[in-house]
């Protein structure tokens, strides 16, 4: 039981981590993705704040 | 050239006109620069001032994407406004093309559009507290600039001037307000939502009045800069509408735009007196500029009703565009943009307002929080499982320690180890740990209930001990190490005094009596008194020290002198001198490897002899009375090492030459007769303990105690190894082995106490009253045992000369049958014999059980089945020539040679009875035939509140059935298993192999069992499991688990019955003693109860 918990404790940890930064990653390309749709619909202008660069 | 105007202005050409008046594209002659003169045709009404301050408002206005306002002059009855010349095309041109621009760019100019219109409803701008209203956006009124950027034309200057009323009518692209309409407190016009017929009346929130007169709702061209005013009641002149009658309709001709119907009702105006009067605001601005906007993106104009505008489409445009355009255009002006600058945040924030940025960021917030969450989890449980597991092995090092320490005899520490294991609690530590509570059970020896010996505690000396004695009522001991003698208490371990000796390793102490002892003092030979703490007298140097058995006489000898001192044992006067005539005792040149057990140096019971070793073999009886009268057992010899002393009027000892396939040689004299009574050899050395008690001795694994007259050989004790030393006090023997083992016998030679011991060596042992201590020469570490009594934990007496092989006890406790294959015997507890009876054929008898709840007792045969009664001892069931008989707790299944199956009871009831066929069959809550099994074995079976549970065995599978023949799992197996089964678990137990514990749950494994010995039965007692086991080396003991994860929680020894949840054992000395089973809380309160005493 202890062992099941250490281990898998790690296990869960290390899948929740990876999973952080496979989403930080997905996250990544979307905003880009979405920025060069946003650039298309919206336009360049620098004039106007783009919210999802600041983040 | 072209017409001049005001001598400065040259015409070029006219570039537009409207109900207001002409536009031209005008020259300044002078500065040669290109402007736009605007004449307006109406006749000026207002009041020239008004018109100068209009002039400097305009001028005052300075923005990039509003023209700039140069003069303003009047000629020939026409205004002239001069103004910045845009080089460039309104927006309706190319939209009348047909042209398309991409929402990006419309999206740019709209930010520019609100730009200029929050500079323009700045209050500065205007009459506060509003600015200017340009009231009349629209694509035409939107220049297209070369450089792309756009510019504002066309504002309504007059509305800054807080003029009412002067608003410009362009279909689709004016709010409602222009109309006078008032959506703002119809909460059900929502904008693009309702549909009318566009060319139906425009109705809106107009109030009917009758009574009054009829108001007028002025409409102008924004190209208009006319000072219009309408009051209650009263008619405004130079109207170019006709007004409105009391539901009428009236055609609005406007220049340039399309015509359309309204129709008015009556509304109530309100002049600057004080009445209500619609006037458009910069709210209009914001509806005008959406549905500019609308027509860019859309390429259609919108609809003239505002409630009728169709939504942009996705076709068109984005979600959020479309949003931000119905808001704008929403008829109620309170649900519009409040102002430009709100509506610029809007354009300028679309990507965050964006639904697809929130779902990316919704999505990945989830995302993160998810992850958060199993990381989060995963760390805990990461942390919690490597607490659990830190904390359970720190609970198995410290129950090594503590199993350590209670080999070492040395309980306290083995308790304190014990309690350390026990888990601390906190969030992640297990509450409970089994290996604690088993080292802490076994430490506090809380199930062993036998008589005898047990370790009591260990002293730690300053140094290595070369001598230790305990004194007659075993109260006192002694140890001397270098250089001191340490007084302690066995019971408690006090020291309670330290006295300083000789220098030499043969420095000997002796009790003269329970108070007083002679010690080698460093002064000289003294006798102290211990309860006094006093030495009562010193008398010469001496390290051998000899005390007759009445206590009267004490002779002293310094190591390798050739005479003794006698002395007054209470005065201390010195009484003779014994001259050994030139001989000495064997002393090695340096003390520390002298061996002390090498010499006699003894005193006969009145102190009459003295009898002495020497190193040249020769042995004496000095009369310490008259020196001729001296006794010479040998003159010189080859022995090397001589060991004796006196019992009562005859002296023992025994002498062993050098090397190791010497024989020994021991002989008894009568003193008084001066003859000898007993002489034998025997093969190594012969250990010789004589006393007032009698005469002991020695030899390997064997001691016995020798008659001195006729040389008769008692066992004293038999051991697995030889012997180290030995010692008898009373009725108990007490010995050590090479294997360390401390042995204690009782005056039959039965053993009473095996105390197993540590690494240490163990060179002597001394008993005496209910202690006994023990130490070794290189081991500063001394021994104490204690003689511990359980006769208050006795539940049943037999006669234990009775060999059997298990005891049981009834139900209700009234009596107890203890049994062997041969026959058995039923007591009642008081020890009185009821039935003794000899079982038939005990030679193929397969196995007994007795049956808890009726006491009586099963025996089977592999062919045949008997019962006999516990109350009785009668035999009560008898079956034979079976074709199989198989046991179970519930039951006998019997196989009749007719075919017939029965199950009979423990009360021998006929329960079940069915036909089968085959050479076997059980009952297992159905029949277990040999068809079912094929070719497999029943192991076992039981019945508990779930139903029937059965395990059929092949010797490689094990596999576990329901009652209805249903297979629950397999689990391996091999040779020569059994199955045991409890409410939650089978434990299969193949024969050599360790028993394993499944779960009946699932199968899963849960724990191993004890491997080292035969398990015999598993008893479930509450929340516990008992296991019982037989050895060849401990006969039987049970093993109290966990019954949840079979983990062993204390060692029984001598476990022979379970009774009322209790624990029942038989030390086989005729007792049945019985104990609870104690909680963990219940042993740590124990255990803190022992530390603080």
């Amino acid at each position: 039981m202890n062992e099941v918990l250490f281990y898998g404790g790690i296990g869960a940890a290390a899948f929740g981590a990876l999973y952080m930064i496979i989403s930080v990653m997905i996250f990544f390309y979307k905003k880009a993705k979405l920025t060069l749709s946003f650039d298309k619909e919206y336009g360049e202008n620098s004039s106007i704040n783009n919210i999802v660069e600041k983040w | 050239m072209g017409e001049i105007i005001a001598g400065v202005y040259e015409i070029e050409e006219k570039i537009g006109s409207g109900g207001g008046g002409i536009v031209y594209l005008a020259k300044h002659m002078r500065l040669n620069k290109n402007v736009v003169l605007k004449a307006d045709k109406r006749k000026i009404t207002t009041r020239p001032e008004i018109l100068r301050r209009e002039v400097d408002a305009l001028k005052n206005l300075s923005h990039t994407y509003i023209p700039t306002v140069y003069d303003y002059f009047m000629e020939d009855d026409v205004v002239y406004t001069v103004i910045d010349y845009i080089d460039g095309e309104s927006l309706d041109k190319p939209l009348k093309r047909g042209v398309r621009f991409s929402q990006a760019q419309i999206i740019k100019w709209a930010c520019q559009l609100l730009e200029a219109l929050k500079y323009l409803h700045k209050p500065e701008h205007g009459n506060p507290p509003r600015g200017i209203v340009h009231s009349d956006i629209k694509p035409a009124n939107i220049m297209l600039r070369e450089n792309g950027d756009i510019c504002l034309i066309d504002f309504n200057i007059a509305l800054a001037l807080g003029e009412e009323n002067v608003v410009g009518l362009s279909a689709g692209y004016a709010s409602p307000e222009h109309y006078g309409l008032d959506f703002s407190s119809d909460t059900s016009v929502t904008g693009m939502s309702r549909r009318f017929d566009t060319e139906g009346p425009i109705t809106g929130r107009i109030k009917k009045n009758k009574s009054s007169a009829v108001s007028k709702k002025n409409v102008y061209s924004i190209a208009d800069n006319l000072d219009k005013q309408v009051d209650s009641g009263a008619e405004t002149k130079d109207m170019e509408m006709m007004e409105a009658q009391n539901d009428s309709a009236e055609t609005l001709a406007l220049p340039n735009e399309e015509k359309f119907t309204v129709t008015m009702v009556m509304n109530r105006s309100q002049s600057t007196t004080g009445k209500k009067v619609i006037v458009p605001d910069v709210r209009s601005d914001i509806y005008s500029l959406g549905a500019t906007l609308y027509h860019l993106f859309s390429g259609r104009r919108p609809a003239k009703n505002a409630v009728d505008v169709m939504p942009l489409s996705s076709a068109d445009v984005s979600p959020q565009i479309s949003a931000i355009i119905a808001k704008a255009m929403n008829p109620n002006p309170n649900l519009r943009y409040a102002s430009a600058e709100e509506m610029l945040w809007a354009f300028t924030h679309l990507r965050e307002s964006d639904i697809r940025t929130k779902q990316i960021k919704r999505g990945f917030v989830t995302s993160m929080v998810f992850s958060a969450c199993i990381l989060a989890v995963g760390i805990f449980s990461t942390f919690t499982g490597l607490k659990r597991m830190e904390a359970f092995q720190r609970a198995a090092t410290y129950a090594e320690y503590s199993a350590n320490a209670l080999r070492g005899g040395n309980t306290d520490g083995a308790v304190e180890y014990a309690l350390e294991a026990l888990p601390k609690s906190g969030l992640f530590i297990p509450s409970y740990i089994p290996e604690a509570q088993y080292a802490l059970s076994n430490a506090l020896g809380v199930y062993d209930l036998s008589d005898g010996y047990k370790s009591h505690m260990v002293l730690e000396m300053p140094s290595e001990v070369f001598k230790t004695v305990i004194s007659p009522d075993g109260k006192t001991g002694v140890s001397l190490y270098a250089f001191e003698a340490a007084i302690f208490d066995t019971e408690t371990g006090e020291v309670k005094a330290k006295l300083p000796i000789i220098e030499s390793a043969l420095s000997d102490v002796v009790f003269i009596d329970n108070e007083k002892l002679a010690y080698a003092g460093k002064d000289g030979l003294s006798v102290y008194d211990i309860q006094n703490e006093v030495t009562l007298w010193t008398g010469h140097p001496a390290t051998h020290i000899a005390v007759s058995a009445d206590g009267t006489s004490i002779a002293g000898l310094l190591r390798d002198e050739t005479n003794a001192y006698l002395y007054d044992a209470k005065s201390g006067n010195e009484n003779s001198i014994v001259n050994f005539e030139g001989k000495k005792q064997k002393v090695d040149d340096r003390d520390i490897f002298a061996d002390p057990m090498d010499n006699i140096f003894k005193l006969s019971r009145d102190g009459k002899y003295l009898a002495v070793s020497f190193d040249d073999g020769g042995l004496t009886l000095f009369d310490t009375e008259n020196a001729d009268e001296n006794i010479l057992i040998f003159d010189t010899t080859d022995c090397v090492a001589f060991e004796g002393g006196f019992s009562g009027d005859y002296f023992a000892f025994s002498c062993i030459g050098e090397g190791k396939d010497a024989e020994g040689e021991f002989d008894i004299l009568d003193i008084k007769n001066l003859e000898q009574t007993v002489g034998f050899s025997l093969s190594g050395r012969i250990r010789v303990k004589a006393s007032e008690s009698g005469i002991y001795l020695s030899n390997l694994n064997t001691a016995v105690k020798i008659d001195p007259q006729t040389g008769e050989q008692h066992e004293a004790a038999f051991t697995d190894s030889d012997m180290v030393d030995f010692n008898v006090s009373g009725d108990t023997f007490a010995t050590v082995t090479k294997k360390n083992e401390f042995l204690f016998y009782n005056d039959a030679a039965k053993q009473i106490s095996n105390i197993p011991g540590g690494d240490e060596t163990i060179d002597f042992i001394f008993t005496a009253g209910d202690h006994a201590i023990a130490a070794g020469r290189n081991d500063p570490q001394v021994r104490i045992f204690k003689r511990i009594n359980n006769e208050d934990k006795d539940i049943a007496n037999y006669d234990k000369d009775y060999l059997h092989s298990e005891a049981r006890i009834s139900t209700d406790g009234s009596k107890i049958m203890l049994f062997n294959y041969k026959s058995f015997r039923i007591y009642s507890k008081d020890g009185t014999l009821i039935n003794e009876t000899e079982i038939p054929d005990a030679d193929n008898v397969y196995d007994q059980q007795y049956s808890k709840e009726s006491g009586n007792l099963e025996v089977i045969y592999n062919d045949a089945l008997r019962m006999y009664s516990g109350e009785t001892g009668e035999m009560i069931f008898e079956k034979t020539d079976l074709k199989s008989v198989k046991y179970a707790p519930y039951g006998v299944s019997i196989l009749c040679g007719d075919g017939t199956l029965k199950l009979i009871s423990d009360t021998a009831e006929e329960v079940f009875s069915q036909n089968v066929k085959g050479d076997f069959a059980a009952y297992c809550g159905m029949v277990v035939d040999s068809t079912f099994a094929e070719n497999r074995e029943l192991i076992g079976s039981a019945k508990n509140e779930k139903g029937y549970f059965f395990a059929l065995s092949d010797k490689s599978v094990c596999s576990i059935y329901d009652g209805e023949g249903n297979k629950l799992f397999e689990v391996p197996d091999s040779n020569n298993s059994e199955a045991f089964f409890t409410d939650n678990a089978v434990i299969i137990s193949p024969l050599g192999e360790a028993p394993v514990a499944y779960s009946l749950k699932n199968g899963k494994k849960i724990s191993e069992l004890e491997k080292d010995a035969y398990l015999t039965y598993i008893t479930p007692a509450g929340s516990y499991v008992i296991s019982s086991y037989v050895s060849t080396t401990e006969g039987i003991y049970g093993i109290l688990l966990d019954n949840s994860t079979y983990k062993p929680i204390a060692y029984l020894p001598k476990l022979t019955d379970v009774y009322n949840n209790s624990l029942v054992f038989d030390y086989g000395m005729g007792k049945l003693r019985t104990c609870r089973i104690y909680s963990i809380d219940e042993l740590i309160a124990m255990a803190e109860r022992r530390k603080t005493s």
